[in-house]
């Protein structure tokens, strides 16, 4: 027997899923519990310090200062260009 | 000696890597293997002797992405996440420390993320670095960023660093 469920997910998330439901023809009932069942499955095989985390989300100030540098990234420090020019 | 970085191998042997630190080498011998080919959550890239195949070093990434941002922040920006190329673990054998392989390894990782901007996109590097590796990051001129969600769970607990691509990208510039 099916039960409902409601959860809070982002925007970014939940238009991924639309896309993604909209192009495959998968129901969207059908997509959430596998990947339920995918997620616990492997959480169930590894440690959890083991898992590297997919979405990040930062405080504001973080924030603002990564989408700061996409426009004025910071210039590289000397180091940097010598690692990438000499590799030393 | 010709040390060549390459993608983990199952054919490698990891049980006798040791890089001095427990975490690190319980992670490389006993999950490495399986987060690459049996999860598929990561890849593991080694820095081996070209002769004997020792294992001398490794890195672990993964993609990422940065998600909710404020609105505010969003306006110029797509509604999707921005990807990010997430270094999780490097180690150094013990045998090796202070020769240049960390920063070779580093090297490697830069190039993996100016390939994957140019071919599936990604906005920078994020290290989850720990306590004692900070200033090594800090001289390549990463920052550190509060995450609030998707912090590394790797004990212990470390720091995320972050360096954009674009500031990556005019350092390998050729002048």
């Amino acid at each position: 027997m099916a039960t409902q469920i409601s959860a809070e997910i982002s925007e970014s998330t939940r238009e991924l899923l639309e896309n993604f439901t909209r192009n495959s023809g998968m129901k969207k009932g059908f997509l959430i519990e596998q990947a339920v069942l995918d997620y616990i499955r492997a959480l169930e095989q590894l440690p959890s310090d083991i898992l590297i985390p997919v979405k990040i989300v930062l405080s504001k100030d973080s924030a603002a200062r990564v989408v700061r540098h996409l426009k004025r990234p910071p210039r590289p420090t000397s180091r940097l260009r010598r690692l990438m020019s000499n590799g030393h | 000696m010709a040390i060549n970085i390459r993608l983990l191998s199952d054919r490698d042997d990891r049980s006798r890597f040791s890089s001095g630190n427990v975490e690190l080498d319980r992670f490389f011998r006993q999950y490495a293997g399986q987060n690459q080919f049996r999860h598929h959550i990561g890849s593991t890239y080694v820095a081996a002797n070209d002769d004997s195949g020792e294992i001398l070093g490794f890195i672990t990434v993964a993609p990422a992405h940065i998600d909710e941002l404020p609105k505010d922040l969003r306006r110029k920006l797509p509604l999707y996440p921005l990807p990010v190329l997430r270094l999780a673990r490097l180690a150094v054998s013990e045998t090796r420390q202070g020769q240049g392989l960390g920063k070779a390894l580093l090297r490697f990782v830069f190039e993996l993320a100016l390939k994957l901007s140019s071919e599936y996109g990604c906005i920078g590097v994020l290290v989850d670095a720990k306590k004692d590796a900070e200033p090594f990051y800090h001289q390549y001129g990463f920052y550190r960023l509060e995450v609030t969600q998707g912090r590394s769970g790797a004990r212990p607990f470390g720091t995320s660093l972050f360096l954009p691509i674009d500031t990556i990208r005019q350092a390998a510039k050729k002048k």
